[in-house]
């Protein structure tokens, strides 16, 4: 068979499909637009729960535990800023002016970039919500000071039992939410680059 | 790019991307979706379009980079008794080469369509290779593996 001859002659039309203008929407269903899409909540969401932070600082008395909420708060405003600038840097559309292995490549790269820098950050903080979260909740319903609070041995291995248990959990849990946001389009990707460059 | 101009060049490469679409999508419903996902990312990017290529050309590769994706995790059929009813656009059992080559095709993995694709339509080696971003001999070899499995699909796989 002569392919080229054979290629000529294929009849492409029938059955193709009209094109529905109205339904050309911002709908669209490629891995990149998806995962643009799951970063847009995740910033919506840091936002909203950023704001809080500045209205406990209003309501706390206790200085040590304004500290706390000013450091989770600086982390949470770190991450919206590497957020907004992963938002501003996908892009669902690969330039066709480039090649694809160099944009699928780039994409997947800023995008595990960031996760990772999520997971990091995570870490540094979660011990430090956790303690400065168990002494507000302590000093609330005890009506004692912050060090009053801490001068019980049962509440620092309560605390410290507190920080081992809950930041692994913390840790787990983020890791999860971005594998369900993210993992099956960023393997997809990653998997489609592979089946490219492969030489296999 | 006003939207006139816009709309009168896609309608010019409609076959264009009917050609692709048809070769990607299994189903009327997905063929009506790819079509309308190429139209959206086109007028998206149509600000990178600098006039330096023909339109057509530049559509040409921005077809192919959505459809490549967004077919990536996609089934292979290993024999045409497994493609749809929508796949067969001709009959069950193909008349001509052309019928046979198309089957075959459709049965190819996502990139394999692209590199044949663009090896029938008249890309040189060196432009299919710069389009995905590989060598020029890995390009060579892979076409030509393709190639084989397009002959194997021809002989074996079709009956």
């Amino acid at each position: 068979m002569d392919l080229t001859d054979a290629w000529k002659n294929i009849n492409f039309e029938p059955s193709a499909p009209e094109t529905d203008w109205s339904k050309i929407s911002e709908n669209s269903k490629t891995p990149l637009s998806k995962m643009k899409k799951s970063v847009s909540y995740n910033l919506y969401w840091g936002i909203v729960i950023t704001l809080i932070y500045p209205v406990l600082l209003v309501y706390i008395d206790e200085w040590i535990i304004k500290i706390g909420v000013v450091l989770v708060l600086l982390a949470s405003v770190m991450l919206i800023r590497a957020t907004y600038k992963l938002y501003k840097q996908i892009n669902p559309v690969i330039n066709p002016g480039n090649n694809l292995i160099n944009e699928l490549n780039y994409q997947c790269t800023i995008i595990k970039r960031w996760i990772a820098l999520q997971q990091k950050i995570g870490l540094l903080t979660y011990p430090i919500s956790i303690t400065f979260g168990f002494l507000l909740g302590g000093i609330s319903s005890s009506n004692l000071t912050v060090f009053e609070f801490l001068n019980k041995p049962i509440v620092l291995i309560s605390l410290l039992g507190a920080i081992v248990i809950l930041t692994p959990l913390c840790y787990l849990l983020v890791r999860w939410m971005l594998n369900v946001s993210f993992k099956k389009e960023l393997l997809g990707l990653e998997n489609l680059i592979h089946s490219v460059t492969s030489e296999k | 790019m006003n939207e006139q101009e816009f709309l009168h060049n896609i309608n010019n490469c409609r076959g264009i991307i009917n050609k692709l679409v048809s070769l990607y999508a299994t189903d009327y419903e997905e063929r009506r979706d790819y079509t309308q996902e190429i139209i959206y990312q086109t007028w998206k990017s149509i600000g990178s379009y600098k006039g330096n290529a023909k339109f057509s050309t530049w559509l040409y590769r921005l077809a192919l980079n959505t459809l490549i994706v967004l077919s990536r995790n996609k089934y292979v059929v290993s024999s045409v008794e497994n493609l749809t009813d929508y796949e067969k656009p001709y009959s069950t059992s193909p008349h001509n080469d052309a019928e046979v080559l198309y089957m075959a095709i459709k049965m190819l993995e996502s990139t394999e369509k692209a590199i044949i694709t663009m090896h029938l339509d008249g890309y040189a080696n060196d432009e299919i290779a710069d389009y995905l971003g590989i060598s020029t001999n890995n390009l060579t070899v892979k076409l030509h593996r393709v190639k084989e499995k397009i002959k194997k699909i021809c002989t074996n796989g079709l009956n």
